[in-house]
């Protein structure tokens, strides 16, 4: 099974993207902050990790700096507002797969259909499969 | 896609396969077709290099050199490949491809940056040859006269400029001569290099012009580094009364922000000024950069003054001259007019872009509980797409939708000061409203044991919008209650107000834990928190960055101590300008 890590100060954002995970099929672990985030990422060992850019201690720039050191080759999602995207260039040259909007067009499907994009690439419709009680997501 | 890519498909192909005289033969096929390309000269020359041929294989890398012109990043290519080629090359072909590439250096087909790279890669290819630079002898004559020759001869002079710099000896008895390469290394621009002599010089003298010259290499390189380890090492340095050296303090304060210096070496400069024209001159145009258009107007009179006076002491100047005075002084006077103008316009503008930075703030923090209220409907749509979801779901996300609701209230009060307030100017009384503003806070203050005086200057009236006034302090006061909690023992806050150089200056200190090195940078910006989550209010890190731009919008400073005294604890400075307004003046005016 996949392992994502969602490092997000906000657990009222962090929570549902949890559960919805789980959902999908997917193991999923909350760091409250960058420093935490780092810590369990060394620890465990991550296929995906979603990341916020704005946080107290650590911000995210930091966060994937020491992120993309460990591991260039993880997938790494970032959360952005509209006024960001001078930190998205930033983040494009330390190496991210994908970002997603906070805010009036946060979507909670969408995030998951790239996160399942990201890591099943044929599968995108993995809800089905667990729905129909078809066999699980095949292992990496 | 780039036209070469076809040609270069092809040489990666050949080359993989072994065949290396097609694959240069379509680096030749690349160069004819893209001469400006440096890549096919790279090209060719690995391509040569792996045919052993070194010494075409050198050439081909000289002529790479002057294609990639500013592109410097691709130096490295070249240096890569001088490493291995010097280590493998025969002496000859190590000689013939030095020599092709100091003769393009003296024809001066490099640029500057690229000279350096140059050089630094270089100059040391024949260590014996230099061993020559040390005879030149330590006089500074000498050395002047023997660059001086050698005009035409760049390399000769790069060479022994980094030789100087990286090789040779460096003593009391040369530092004259060092203080002179020094400058010629400035006039190059060959920043990093004066500075690593520089600061061998200064270990055996520590004259003003040494230690100007460090700070003025410093700001052209941009990069404050060795000035900042300088005055760490040499605390006193910024007493020094000479002219040179508070030139570069200005600017060197300037560019630290510290204005309580910055005012401080102004005045120094000042009370030399007073007879030196240049001096006066140089002091008016640093006002009006600073947009301090009344010091500068009042300078401007007294190099009046002093013209007049030379004028009487010295010879008389001819009639014609006298006839201009008057048109001199009238376009003299549209001048000054339109800098107040242009000054005037600066601040409109900084207020406009300090509101763009709170609208911006705000729905930055307005974007986080949205989100939490949509991922919480959208999760229970998908548990009901599956028949998962459960009363106990349902009745989960309406309390998160409340919670958040609740949030966004605490934000828009948060706000309210700065929106609902009707930019209505008017005279307060500054002590008075700072006092009032501690009384609304009692009972919190009181709760948590803390007591605070607020003393100073009685009576000093501020015009502008009292409710924003206001707001800066109910935010500074709410930051060090926080802070003071955590603290056993006495529990203070100190206010005083006190003006300095006609400006108003209020500060504002706790004796709580004080704020980090590390952090002094990084509070006045937005979201910035060190408050453990469960005491944030819902505008976390919001509040000195409100308190900054308020302060902002009337040209008005706040900044923390970076040099606190014995006692431990916080304290915030805040500048207001002699005139300044409070608040959002009518911003359709």
């Amino acid at each position: 099974m996949y392992r994502i890590l969602i490092i997000e100060d906000e657990l009222n954002t962090a929570e549902p993207v949890k559960e919805a995970l789980e959902l999908y099929g997917y193991e999923a672990d909350i760091a409250e902050n960058g420093v935490i985030g780092i810590d369990m990422f060394q620890k465990n060992e991550y296929d995906l990790v979603l990341l916020d850019l704005k946080m107290p201690q650590m911000n995210g720039e930091e966060a994937l700096r020491k992120i993309r050191e460990m591991d260039p080759y993880v997938y790494v999602i970032v959360y952005t507002n509209y006024s960001d995207f001078g930190d998205i260039k930033t983040m494009t040259n330390l190496g991210i797969d994908g970002y997603v909007n906070k805010g009036p067009s946060a979507d909670l499907k969408e995030l998951m259909n790239m996160i399942q994009d990201k890591l099943n690439p044929l599968d995108s419709e993995g809800v089905k499969v667990l729905l129909d009680g078809l066999p699980e997501m095949p292992e990496r | 896609m780039w036209q070469g890519h076809e040609i270069a498909e092809n040489i990666r192909q050949y080359r993989s396969n072994g065949k290396l005289e097609l694959a240069i033969k379509y680096a030749h096929k690349g160069i004819t077709e893209f001469p400006d390309s440096d890549f096919f000269y790279k090209i060719l020359g690995d391509l040569l290099w792996e045919k052993q041929e070194y010494l075409r294989s050198g050439e081909a890398y000289v002529v790479f050199l002057t294609k990639i012109d500013t592109q410097l990043q691709y130096f490295k290519n070249f240096a890569k490949f001088w490493k291995k080629f010097s280590n493998r090359a025969s002496e000859n072909d190590k000689r013939c491809v030095y020599d092709e590439i100091v003769e393009k250096f003296n024809q001066k087909i490099f640029s500057p940056a690229l000279k350096r790279e140059i050089a630094s890669v270089l100059y040391n290819t024949f260590p014996e040859e230099n061993e020559k630079f040390s005879a030149i002898g330590k006089s500074t004559q000498k050395i002047s006269k023997w660059i001086q020759d050698r005009e035409l001869q760049e390399w000769e002079i790069y060479r022994m400029l980094y030789w100087e710099a990286f090789c040779a000896d460096h003593t009391a008895a040369t530092a004259q001569k060092d203080k002179y390469l020094v400058s010629v290394m400035e006039k190059r621009e060959l920043y990093g290099l004066a500075l690593g002599l520089l600061n061998k010089v200064l270990c055996y003298s520590n004259d003003d012009v040494s230690i100007r010259t460090l700070f003025r290499v410093c700001r052209k390189m941009e990069n404050y580094t060795a000035a900042d380890e300088y005055l760490e090492k040499h605390p006193e340095m910024d007493e020094r009364k000479g002219f040179n050296i508070q030139y570069e303090l200005v600017y060197y304060y300037l560019q630290k922000n510290d204005e309580t210096l910055l005012l401080r070496t102004l005045k120094n400069i000042k009370s030399s000024a007073m007879n030196s024209m240049p001096i006066s001159r140089t002091l008016q145009n640093f006002y009006v950069k600073l947009g301090m258009i009344d010091e500068a107007v009042e300078m401007r009179k007294h190099i009046d003054h002093l013209a007049e006076e030379s004028k009487r002491s010295g010879e008389k100047q001819p009639a014609k001259e006298d006839r201009w005075l008057q048109e001199e002084r009238e376009t003299d006077d549209v001048f000054w007019d339109t800098i107040k103008d242009m000054v005037s316009e600066q601040e409109h503008n900084r207020q406009l872009i300090a509101i763009k930075e709170l609208l911006r703030g705000f729905s930055h923090e307005l974007g986080q509980p949205i989100t939490n209220i949509r991922y919480g409907v959208q999760l229970y749509l998908i548990k009901m797409e599956r028949n998962l979801a459960t009363e106990d779901n349902l009745q989960e996300l309406l309390h998160t939708v409340l919670d958040q609701t609740v949030r966004v209230g605490k934000l828009l009060d948060r706000f309210a000061p700065i929106v609902s307030s009707k930019g209505k100017n008017t005279e307060f009384n500054c002590i008075e409203n700072i006092k009032n503003v501690f009384r609304d806070m009692k009972s919190r203050l009181d709760v948590a044991g803390i007591t605070y005086s607020v003393e100073g200057i009685e009576n000093y009236m501020i015009y502008g919008d009292g409710i924003q006034f206001d707001q800066v302090f109910y935010n500074l006061i709410s930051n060090s209650v926080d802070e003071l909690r955590k603290k056993d023992g006495a529990r203070k806050i100190k206010v005083k107000c006190s003006l300095e150089n006609e400006n108003l200056r209020i500060s504002f200190k706790d004796n709580g834990r004080g704020i980090p090195k590390e952090n002094v940078n990084k509070i006045f910006n937005p979201f910035y928190s060190t408050k453990e989550k469960e005491e944030s209010d819902g505008g976390e890190g919001l509040g000195l960055y409100i308190v900054w731009n308020i302060l902002k919008m009337y040209g008005g400073k706040i900044r923390v101590n970076s040099r606190p005294r014995q006692e431990s604890g916080a304290e915030f400075l805040i500048t207001i300008p002699k005139g300044g307004t409070v608040g959002v003046q009518d911003i359709n005016h």
